[in-house]
């Protein structure tokens, strides 16, 4: 279980950047409010028991993860770079997501694993690994060795996109062998006990991503993090475009074991973790961010971010919460011809199917590094009259 | 002022209040039908007024919705005014966010492409038969108005490209390869209206297809699959920052004075990206044939953005700006060989997944009746030729639809459930249910 953060005195905090050379680790916003996702759910989806690999479990969000999890019974198989230096209450594995043959061996592993032979397959892979990639963007003429800067960007992609991809197709048969159990297994057994003419399908197997906000936003605020914004946008298309791929099922043909794999992407705000300190650097010179002042000012910049950003124990709760709460795909016998022409009509926009077979998140805050709710001196927004119509604005709330 | 950002921002708020009264509120991400909207100059605070309104317009509207519309309506209503006032607290503009749309009604892309006249510009990509691709497109348009046009293809010998040579030179460029794009660099150093005129213009164009399915596994060839994928993003994402490297020095150059000095906004590098850049994906049953295009095409997006930003900062001489086309009458996919991500028949068909020939014959379809590439290249050449071009700009969304019923029938509608925005996601951050996360908090 990683330590719980102290509160910090935030009466002492003046706005200013603080002084990163002395900081003793300590997360200024652990005060934060516990964000529920649905908290009116009234299915879950019972994690004890299952069993998960959570990528990149040694530290940051993965750690947080896992031990979440652990805590609800779930038995946890985490992956580490460099599993000996680590210390975890689950497994830790070896896996660099950029080297495809490390990954084959991992898929080994898995499948060798005493806990998934004895589960008959694996309920939940987290695609949570990442690497930070830090930069200059140019401009070119900047750039002075370039194939370093190009093998930095490569190398971003390969981690944390391609080698999500890998993941997700090596551990798949996997989640697949177990949905296909649960679907022989239990299904009439289970939906004796329900109401009739509702038959509640919980058994599907459960694929969650970790990707950054910055794989929605423009990425023009940060650009030295550019690279890292382009992976994680890649990374995003592939899991929806998967996600879609499962769904989308010819009108003929019955849903299949891969459609009881589910789908979701979380997106934490920055969160407090060494994503930055454990940073592939793609610009050239080891010596740029002691020579170059702006760097050295975004880096300083992206700490006070990470630092201020959410507890990694609070983005794994509402990992845990998305997991147990995630509703399960209810069908009603009448309306089931329904829904499959609606799949064949590609209706997907509905909200009822949307909202059933898929989840993305968004964790969200306001960006770290200035208190939230204070209007910045420069404003010309906070002056301006309200406009007309509008509901009396609450006070500025300050939540962190 | 016709043509700034403020300008055509305004219709979008147009088509965001729209959006507000339709009935799949709940899908979480906003789906914008892109039109045409008068050329109201609106400022930010009036564009605000507006979105309230409409808000307002909602709330009247509830005493005729059912319970559970009202419920979802008043929710989400209340949401994105929490965020509008965050928002308007930060200082956020949303123009900044929302691509605009190129060309400008009653463009004149040949008198704008005059302005060029007596220049150098290299366009990459500008191979096959006339008026099949953006890049043969837009390098005609810039002969016929007098410039010197270097254009390149991954097989200039293609008989495809036959009568190119008569109007301008085709070099061999792969952009997959920095090998190739090493030679391309020296032999666009080495060319002669280079080495008298300078460059004044790049036009980063050139895409490669990739088509296969991104699961479910188990996958047929996973070499195919891999190196599919990879080729992919060596192509449509470090493909453009080679060249833009690569040809960066002879740009800068052109900025020191090695070039003529009247072309007037100095000199300039416009990218190609896709629509796509702007899909978050999965929102249909065909774009997922094409993951790997779209996930290279959405992350040139970051570097598009950052690299601008980073430009602007430095004040740098050497100006760029992207172009987002939606589908354009292309032979992307009809006469060019995609990567495939699996395994394929005799007939290029995959044979993993049953559905994904009749996704492509779709595509295939809608891109036959989609607008003609010469339409994207003069919004190319409008942004080549604008003092200050906008940062995100998207083609041929408002002509979709022209005037009443269109030659596209209910295709418009298809694409606006197909293609969704993301910026104005990011501008009004959904998060059904946080009102009430509030409310028991």
């Amino acid at each position: 279980m990683p330590t719980p953060l102290a509160k910090p005195d935030l009466s002492a905090w003046n706005g200013t950047k603080p002084d990163f050379a002395a900081w003793n680790g300590t997360n200024p916003c652990a005060a934060w409010p516990k964000w529920r996702p649905a908290p009116d759910v009234q299915e879950t989806w019972d994690l004890k028991g299952r069993v998960a690999v959570v990528t990149g479990a040694s530290s940051g969000i993965g750690a947080a993860i896992g031990a979440a999890l652990l805590a609800e019974g779930v038995h946890v198989i985490g992956t580490s770079r460099t599993p000996g230096t680590a210390t975890a209450p689950f497994d830790l594995l070896p896996l660099e997501l950029s080297d495809p043959a490390s990954v084959v061996a991992f898929g080994a592993a898995v499948a060798a694993h005493p806990a998934v032979v004895a589960r008959g397959g694996l309920d939940i892979l987290v695609n949570n690994a990442g690497r930070a990639v830090l930069g200059p963007v140019g401009p070119p003429s900047s750039i002075t060795d370039y194939p370093a800067w190009m093998a930095g960007v490569w190398e971003g992609l390969q981690t944390n996109y391609l080698g999500a991809v890998r993941v997700t197709n090596t551990l798949w048969p996997l989640l697949q062998a177990r949905a296909k159990v649960e679907d022989a297994g239990g299904v009439k057994a289970k939906a004796a006990t329900l109401k009739k003419k509702v038959e509640v399908d919980k058994h599907y197997a459960r694929v969650v991503f970790t990707a950054s906000p910055m794989a929605w936003s423009s990425s023009a605020a940060t650009p030295d993090l550019w690279g890292y914004a382009a992976s994680q946008r890649a990374l995003l298309i592939y899991a929806n475009m998967l996600r879609a791929a499962v769904t989308s099922t010819p009108i003929s043909s019955p849903p299949s074991a891969a459609s009881k794999v589910k789908l979701s992407v979380l997106a934490p705000m920055a969160t407090a973790t060494r994503l930055v300190e454990g940073a592939r650097p793609i610009f050239l010179d080891p010596t740029a961010a002691a020579t170059d002042p702006a760097f050295a000012s975004f880096l300083a910049d992206i700490r006070v971010a990470t630092a201020a950003g959410l507890d990694p124990a609070f983005v794994a709760s509402a990992y845990v919460q998305v997991l147990k709460e995630d509703k399960p795909v209810r069908i009603r016998k009448k309306e089931q011809e329904r829904e499959r022409e609606r799949e064949g009509r590609a209706e997907q926009s509905s909200s009822e199917h949307i909202s059933h077979t898929s989840i993305t998140h968004r964790l969200r805050m306001r960006p770290s590094g200035r208190p939230a709710g204070r209007c910045p001196p420069t404003s010309r927004w906070c002056r301006a009259a309200p406009p007309i119509g509008a509901r009396p604005r609450s006070p500025p709330s300050r939540r962190c | 002022m016709p043509g700034s950002p403020t300008d055509r921002c305004a219709p979008q708020v147009t088509a965001f209040a729209e959006v507000l009264t339709d009935e799949n509120l709940d899908a979480a991400i906003i789906a914008i039908p892109p039109k045409q909207g008068a050329a109201v100059v609106s400022g930010v605070p009036e564009k605000l007024q507006g979105l309230q309104t409409a808000l307002g317009r909602l709330g009247q509207e509830e005493a005729d919705q059912d319970a559970g519309t009202r419920h979802r309506r008043r929710r989400l209503a209340s949401t994105i005014k929490d965020d509008v006032e965050t928002w308007v607290e930060e200082d956020r503009s949303p123009c900044a966010a929302v691509p605009v749309f190129m060309p400008t009604p009653k463009f004149d892309a040949a008198a704008a492409a005059a302005r060029l006249a007596g220049s150098v510009a290299v366009v990459i990509g500008a191979s096959g038969p006339p008026d099949k691709g953006v890049g043969r497109a837009l390098a005609d348009q810039l002969v016929d108005a007098g410039v010197t046009v270097i254009g390149t293809s991954r097989n200039p010998s293609d008989p495809a490209n036959a009568g190119i040579s008569a109007r301008y030179d085709l070099l061999r460029l792969d952009m997959s390869s920095q090998a190739s794009v090493d030679a391309f660099e020296a032999a666009v150093a080495a060319h002669p209206a280079v080495r008298a005129k300078g460059l004044a213009t790049l036009f980063i164009n050139g895409a490669r297809f990739a088509a296969g399915s991104p699961g479910p596994p188990p996958l047929q060839d996973e070499e195919m699959y891999y190196s599919g994928a990879e080729l992919s993003l060596q192509t449509n994402f470090l493909g453009p920052l080679r060249v833009t490297h690569a040809l960066w020095p002879l740009l800068e150059a052109d900025a020191a004075g090695a070039g003529p000095a009247s072309v007037p906004p100095g000199p300039r590098l416009i990218w190609t990206g896709s629509a796509e850049a702007y899909a978050i994906g999965g929102a249909d049953p065909i774009s997922y044939s094409y993951w790997s295009y779209g996930a290279a095409k959405r992350a040139s997006l970051a570097y598009y953005n950052a690299m601008r930003t980073v430009l602007t900062n430095q004040s740098s001489p050497v100006t760029t700006a992207a172009l987002y086309p939606f589908g354009i009458n292309t032979r992307l996919v009809e006469g060019t060989r995609p990567i495939f991500l699996s395994p394929v028949n005799a007939r290029g068909e995959p044979i993993d997944n049953p559905h994904f020939s009749l996704v492509m014959g779709m595509y295939r379809f809608f891109l036959s009746m989609a607008l003609s590439p010469a339409f994207v290249a003069a919004g190319d050449i409008e942004l080549a030729t604008m003092a200050d071009p906008p940062i995100n700009v998207a083609s041929s969304s408002w002509a979709w639809k022209p005037q009443g019923e269109s030659r596209l029938g209910g295709l418009q509608d298809l694409w606006d459930s197909v293609h969704q925005i993301e910026e104005l996601q990011s501008a009004f951050p959904f998060e059904l249910g946080k009102a009430d996360a509030a409310k028991k908090a």
